[in-house]
């Protein structure tokens, strides 16, 4: 996939970037599809409409506070509640968002809000995979085709139900890890030290979670941060030496 | 249940607590005017998130077996060392988690 980076990091073209896009969205719009089918089918078991489903994916779009947020409703826990967690869960974003911004070149104000909302764990990892800065147009592109897999996905789970044999939909989902580890591979081929930022992050995410008042949703966040910190300093160079 | 509007209430509020932490860094952020240590801390961002989203929850992305997800992941590593293509390690790693689930 990173090969066939050619289109120039500062070019805007449009319709290449989009083509970029979709290309790189691909193994997404897979993974998303059958993990939304879930979602529109646990949303259909659980009493809800259709609407609500949509809802759910077209208006908030993260994929694991959804399925949570599910769960907590059948439970009749309070909204309040439900809020709160989202935000824990979702605030990794935040982070990403970080990383993603001081890697855009030159967003125009009006593409920055529909960035931001594209901003997932699989639209982010793959989009930074692509070396130099990145177009806005190409990362719109990327979030996107996701969307709209995710949206229909959950729409086809909540008409069809069990059409996908479980074990397939259980495939699927686990081709998002599977795509993680296919971004993660080659960049500690180029530069090995990665891999110690990697398993730093995994290990402390692991660990952090078993920490009373951690919890998983934490636990991802200060792993990243401390594991990113803490090889700022070890590594004080920076691998990435497309990153300028 | 729960009522239309409080569905629709619930989503809202969901999605303005998601949105917010997802916008300001990409308003207040800007590339060209980053010190260059905090630069490298980003730069290592995307690695460290890869490896938390990795470990441990990828390590149960098959439900209930951890061999079988530890085994799809390694294919996944594998065909990723060697060929640097995200669709062949989708799909093979894909077809792998299924044969393995449908074989065990």
């Amino acid at each position: 996939m990173l090969k066939l980076n050619k289109i120039s990091k500062a070019d805007n073209k449009v319709i290449p970037n989009i083509i970029m896009g979709l290309k790189d969205a691909f193994p997404i719009m897979l993974g998303y599809f059958s993990v939304a089918m879930a979602f529109g089918l646990l949303v259909k078991s659980a009493d809800l409409y259709l609407k609500d489903a949509v809802l759910f994916s077209t208006v908030v779009f993260a994929g694991a506070s959804q399925f949570m947020v599910l769960n907590m409703l059948i439970n009749g826990i309070s909204v309040l509640s439900i809020v709160t967690a989202t935000f824990l869960v979702n605030f990794r974003h935040f982070i990403m968002s970080a990383s993603l911004s001081s890697r855009l070149h030159k967003p125009h104000k009006w593409q920055i809000p529909f960035i931001a909302f594209g901003v997932t764990d699989e639209t982010f990892s793959v989009v930074m995979a692509r070396e130099g800065s990145l177009s806005p147009i190409y990362v719109m592109a990327v979030s996107f085709f996701s969307y709209i897999s995710w949206g229909s996905g959950t729409i086809a789970g909540f008409l069809l139900g069990t059409v996908i044999p479980e074990a397939l939909g259980d495939s699927l989902g686990m081709g998002l890890y599977v795509l993680f580890m296919s971004l993660l591979v080659p960049e500690i081929k180029k530069a090995p030290k990665i891999l110690w930022v990697a398993l730093t992050a995994g290990v402390l995410n692991s660990v952090l979670r078993y920490v009373p008042l951690i919890g998983s949703s934490w636990s991802l966040v200060l792993g990243v941060l401390l594991s990113a910190l803490l090889f700022t300093f070890i590594f004080p160079k920076g691998v990435d030496v497309s990153n300028e | 249940m729960y009522q239309m509007n409080n569905i629709l209430i619930i989503v809202l509020l969901m999605a303005l607590v998601t949105y917010i932490p997802r916008l300001l860094p990409l308003v207040f952020v800007k590339a060209d005017k980053l010190p260059e240590k905090f630069k490298l801390f980003l730069s290592y961002i995307p690695f460290a998130v890869l490896g938390a989203l990795i470990i441990p929850d990828g390590l149960t992305g098959i439900p209930d077996s951890l061999w079988i997800s530890v085994t799809v992941l390694a294919v996944a590593a594998l065909v990723s060392w060697y060929k640097n293509n995200v669709i062949l390690a989708f799909v093979l790693s894909v077809a792998a988690a299924w044969g393995l689930q449908s074989l065990f």
